[in-house]
């Protein structure tokens, strides 16, 4: 609760005090209402406890660019969103978040390489505590176009998921599979490191197509109605899970996740446009547990 | 006596009357299309008219220089966009570059023709610098942080020029008569420096005509419109 109060206000005072700033930058602000789906919300590594749940999420973006010299600029951004899922409520979820972005260009133009290092926190609200997390990212990426229409860029980035001490759960310690296996309850406390090419085409009617692909190395919470002693000795860690009805568990898995994702965006005016997305997640676990998860998006965005 | 007066007063009234009305009526007649002009049309591969190309009569150096009128112009930047985006100006211009947005702007061009570079200023800022394009060519400039933001001066030996309007047409006047050249310039043409160069001969009087097609590059603009995954600063 303290947690939640301090990053709602944290969120707030970022929106208010980047127009606060001086007036030698330049202010932003982007909305993205966006509708998706995703045939495994619960990351789950059997048949049987996959669930598609659709869900409509609204993100509000404020930030000041601020230009340090003729070449370097930083850009400080502030969002709060909200997620509701149709399906399964206990998915829906408030964010509110800050970045702060150091640019440096290698000379004029928009075809000049551009290097980028991003710090950014996050706080995600979930229905109980289990699911709510702290998200700090570290990135630095390297974009580079190279005519009107080809534009490539690459990432690296490492993040750290930290959650706050969950109570005992009678259900979760009644479990007792071994007693020399005693796993934390803090799904959400990881780190992970993450690398990213991803490429656009603009085509002469300005409709641009955008593939990426992502290799992450760290952990994934996946969901199961039946825990077994296997699936117990593998994970990091195991609680109730509070986004479904009672009966449901979930238990962090250390995961490499290799993400394919391709999208096209059709603008809609100067300052607008509208997306499609699809992503396939293919996430690989210990003791070769493996899952999938595909994803569809259809995102507005408007830029004000 | 009293009553010649008044007649005469009248008389004189409606006779200037006439004749500042002749001479608006002559005023608008000459500024459509005036003897010894030259009216291009230029169409895409498609037919479609082509807007803001650059037609130029090329003029021998000494004719050239009796044509040749420096002028003040100002490309001002508004909601992110140059406006006007192409100007053409004749060599010995200076042109400012206001910025009537409330946010930085950045210009600046590597054209041969014209290198230059005006750094980070804001709204009602550098109003009195101007600067000076005294070679002719073909200077692009953009800005540093808007990246689809672009422009085109165009910098002429003579104020023989004149700007396609929305119906792919430019009309220049006052053409010495005789056998003359003309260049056809637009930022997409699909020519060797975006270039077409006729010749043509400029009657003593009435209008030469000339309608061309010609097949355009894709737009060097990059796309402003967002997306979900690029960069939220636009």
């Amino acid at each position: 609760m303290m947690y939640r109060l301090h990053f709602a206000r944290l969120g707030l005072a970022g929106l208010l005090g980047l127009f606060i700033m001086p007036l030698s930058a330049n202010e932003f602000a982007q909305l993205k209402l966006s509708t998706g789906t995703q045939d495994n919300v619960a990351r789950a590594l059997h048949a049987e406890d996959e669930e598609r749940s659709t869900y409509v999420r609204a993100e509000l973006g404020a930030g000041k660019l601020m230009q340090l010299g003729l070449n370097d600029s930083l850009t400080v951004n502030a969002s709060i969103a909200k997620e509701k899922h149709f399906s399964f409520s206990g998915f829906d979820n408030s964010e509110a978040g800050v970045s702060l972005a150091l640019q440096h260009k290698f000379g004029f133009g928009p075809y000049t390489p551009r290097i980028a290092a991003e710090l950014g926190a996050t706080r995600q609200f979930y229905r109980g505590q289990a699911r709510d997390n702290t998200l700090l990212s570290a990135a630095l990426s390297l974009e580079k176009r190279f005519n009107p229409a080809l534009r490539f860029s690459a990432a690296i980035d490492m993040q750290t998921v930290a959650t706050d001490t969950l109570p005992d759960n009678p259900e979760v310690s009644a479990f007792g599979y071994s007693p020399t296996i005693r796993l934390p309850y803090e799904l959400f406390d990881y780190d992970s490191q993450g690398i990213q090419v991803s490429a656009d085409y603009t085509f002469v009617n300005r409709i641009i197509l955008m593939a990426s692909v992502r290799r992450t190395n760290g952990s994934t919470v996946a969901s199961t109605t039946n825990p077994t002693f296997k699936t117990y000795k593998v994970s990091s860690a195991f609680y109730a899970d509070p986004a479904f009805n009672e009966g449901w568990f979930a238990y962090r898995l250390d995961a490499n996740t290799n993400d394919w994702s391709m999208a096209v965006s059709l603008p809609l005016g100067q300052d607008s446009a509208i997306d499609l997305a699809a992503r396939y997640l293919d996430i690989a676990g210990p003791a070769r547990h493996h899952y999938q998860n595909r994803l569809f998006t259809l995102t507005f965005v408007q830029n004000f | 006596m009293i009553l010649l007066k008044q007649f005469c007063q009248w008389l004189n009234k409606c006779s200037l009357n006439a004749v500042r009305l002749l001479l608006a009526s002559f005023m608008l007649i000459s500024s459509q299309v005036q003897a010894q002009s030259l009216r291009v049309e230029l169409r895409d591969a498609d037919g479609v008219p082509v807007t803001g190309a650059v037609v130029e009569v090329l003029l021998p150096e000494a004719l050239a220089a009796e044509y040749r009128a420096p002028m003040e112009w100002a490309v001002d930047q508004v909601d992110k966009e140059f406006v006007p985006e192409v100007s053409a100006v004749v060599a010995g211009s200076e042109v400012r570059f206001p910025n009537s947005d409330a946010i930085l702007h950045h210009v600046y061009s590597f054209s041969p023709a014209k290198v230059f570079n005006i750094p980070l200023y804001g709204q009602g800022d550098n109003v009195d610098f101007a600067q000076m394009f005294d070679n002719p060519g073909v200077i692009e400039i953009g800005c540093n942080i808007h990246d689809w933001m672009l422009a085109y001066i165009y910098v002429g030996q003579s104020r023989l020029m004149a700007i396609t309007d929305e119906n792919g047409v430019a009309i220049i006047n006052d053409i010495p008569a005789g056998e003359r050249s003309y260049a056809v310039w637009h930022a997409r043409l699909d020519t060797p420096d975006n270039v077409l160069q006729n010749d043509i001969v400029i009657p003593d009087s009435g209008v030469a005509e000339v309608q061309l097609q010609q097949a355009l590059q894709r737009d060097r603009r990059i796309r402003r419109a967002p997306s979900s995954s690029q960069e939220r600063y636009r």
